[in-house]
């Protein structure tokens, strides 16, 4: 399976915040945390949700304590789509 | 050791002689966005009972409500706050920002742990709840929104209210059906009695949606008329039950002392407060003239000190007449003016009391009664002086405000000038 992109994330996370997202577009973002991005445990868990409906990846809710940027996110989901 | 103790409790207590001192007022209603449009229309006596459209109600067979027709969350609130919450918590969190701003009490200084949450609910964010539920049955669990975690909660409100404006201190939630907007109220009260210096208090409710529809009409004691101006009519002959509505009001309190040294203007002070529960037995009086004269008693005040009455309006003959009989008890029979400013924009369940109180309150501010609309055929035996279709100018110092509960909840706040 092919990978998910950043430029993907980007639209699920845009999703999620509505009018509030400000963050940067680039690569830049990958290393940035979410927390100080504005994302919760509980939006991470949705957006997690989303990529399950919108791809057929499931990663464990346990994992989203590790998911603390960006990166790290499509990393766990490109780990778990087999990739 | 006993001394000991009694010292401990005293450095941790204010006294009880603190004083609880509204200084902000945010309405959320049918009758208007704010304070002033809410009071304007009700003192015009514009009833907001109208056809219900939040949804297509054919297949029911109660089919009017006092719906806030206006309201525009975004307006208010960002993008990700609207997607997380229930129209009732979007509705609550723009009615706590103009109470806020109404009361001027600085914004968070930092000292969060001084200020207070308590607020009171019925149903929670039911509407959240049943998209969330088509969202399971139709397309999956995996299209649950995650937020359903929150957004239904009773406690919701206290909670996105002490994180939007930093409040740290206590926070609940007083779930006592529609006596639920005093009880919130008078908790807050305690909290500034026990040394809290500023509490957000009151109740916002909403469940316009068919799922809690469902649940209005098997109360049994909605009203089958379907004319706006016949359909609530409490204390009438010709009475059928109540239509529901949704808003309420949210305000500030702050200790008296604050308000001294911050000079501000208040509306009144929340002087007296009780709550009684009925006997399950029904040849015993219900109790709601226990917690009148127990909150009026509550505020160092006699019968002879209040000066109107607002009445919890329930619109059964059986809870019409023995609220009739409780105040006739009290204070005589037409001994007192009575008003149900509620017959204009249905029952708001928790929100109807806080709104009541936050109405008291500018009816005090103003010295006029705002009237009871649409009622006709006042039964003589009840004794009642209700203010009917028009204000009744009158010297305003105290206020009773009355709710009563499905299942028995019974409570009273006395509302008085602040000097």
């Amino acid at each position: 399976m092919r990978e998910l992109t950043l430029e993907e994330l980007v639209v699920i996370m845009r999703e999620n915040m509505g009018d509030e997202y400000t963050a940067p577009h680039g690569t830049e973002l990958l290393d940035m945390e979410f927390t100080a991005l504005g994302y919760d445990s509980l939006a991470l868990l949705e957006m997690l949700a989303h990529v399950k409906r919108k791809y057929g990846i499931a990663v464990s809710d346990d994992e989203v304590e590790g998911i603390q940027t960006p990166r790290v996110f499509l990393e766990k989901i490109n780990a778990a789509a087999g990739n | 050791m006993t001394a000991e103790v009694a010292r401990a409790g005293s450095i941790a207590r204010t006294p009880p002689t603190t004083r609880a001192v509204v200084t902000g007022i945010g309405i959320l209603a049918p009758t208007g966005l704010g304070a002033e449009e809410h009071w304007a229309a009700t003192l015009r006596g514009e009833c907001a009972i109208r056809p219900l459209t939040r949804f297509d109600p054919s297949r029911y067979w109660a089919r009017l409500a006092g719906e806030v027709r206006v309201f525009d969350p975004s307006a208010y609130l960002s993008g990700k706050l609207v997607t997380q919450t229930d129209r009732m918590t979007q509705m609550t969190l723009a009615a706590t920002d103009w109470a806020f701003a109404d009361s001027g009490a600085p914004p968070d200084n930092g000292d969060g742990y001084s200020r207070t949450v308590v607020t009171g609910a019925t149903a929670g964010g039911y509407e959240f709840g049943q998209r969330e539920l088509e969202k399971l049955w139709h397309q999956g669990p995996d299209f649950v929104s995650t937020y359903q975690s929150f957004a239904w909660f009773y406690a919701v409100n206290t909670g996105q209210i002490s994180i939007r404006h930093g409040i740290r201190g206590s926070g609940a939630v007083v779930v006592s059906e529609q006596a639920g907007g005093l009880d919130a109220i008078g908790q807050a009260r305690r909290q500034l009695r026990s040394g809290a210096r500023l509490t957000v208090s009151g109740a916002i409710d909403s469940s316009l949606c068919p799922w809690a529809w469902v649940a209005h009409q098997a109360c049994g004691t909605l009203s089958t008329r379907t004319d706006p101006a016949t359909a609530y009519l409490p204390f009438d002959r010709e009475v059928n039950g109540h239509v529901v509505g949704e808003g309420g009001a949210m305000l500030i309190l702050e200790d008296d002392d604050s308000v001294r040294t911050r000079r501000t203007e208040a509306y009144g002070e929340i002087a007296g407060y009780a709550a009684t529960f009925d006997s399950r037995d029904p040849a015993r009086e219900p109790g709601l003239r226990r917690a009148a004269e127990l909150a009026i008693d509550d505020a160092g005040l006699g019968p002879a000190d209040i000066d109107v009455v607002f009445a919890d309006a329930a619109g059964t003959a059986t809870a019409d007449s023995a609220e009739a009989a409780a105040l006739a008890t009290i204070f005589g029979r037409h001994g007192i003016p009575v008003t149900a400013p509620k017959t204009m924009t249905g029952r708001l369940y928790a929100g109807g009391g806080s709104l009541d109180v936050a109405t008291a309150l500018l009816a005090i501010r103003d010295q006029v009664i705002p009237p009871t609309v649409n009622v006709r055929d006042l039964p003589q035996e009840y004794g009642l002086d209700l203010v009917r279709d028009e204000p009744r100018a009158a010297r305003l110092r105290a206020a009773l405000v009355l709710a009563r509960g499905r299942g028995g909840f019974n409570s009273a706040i006395v509302v008085t000038e602040f000097a």
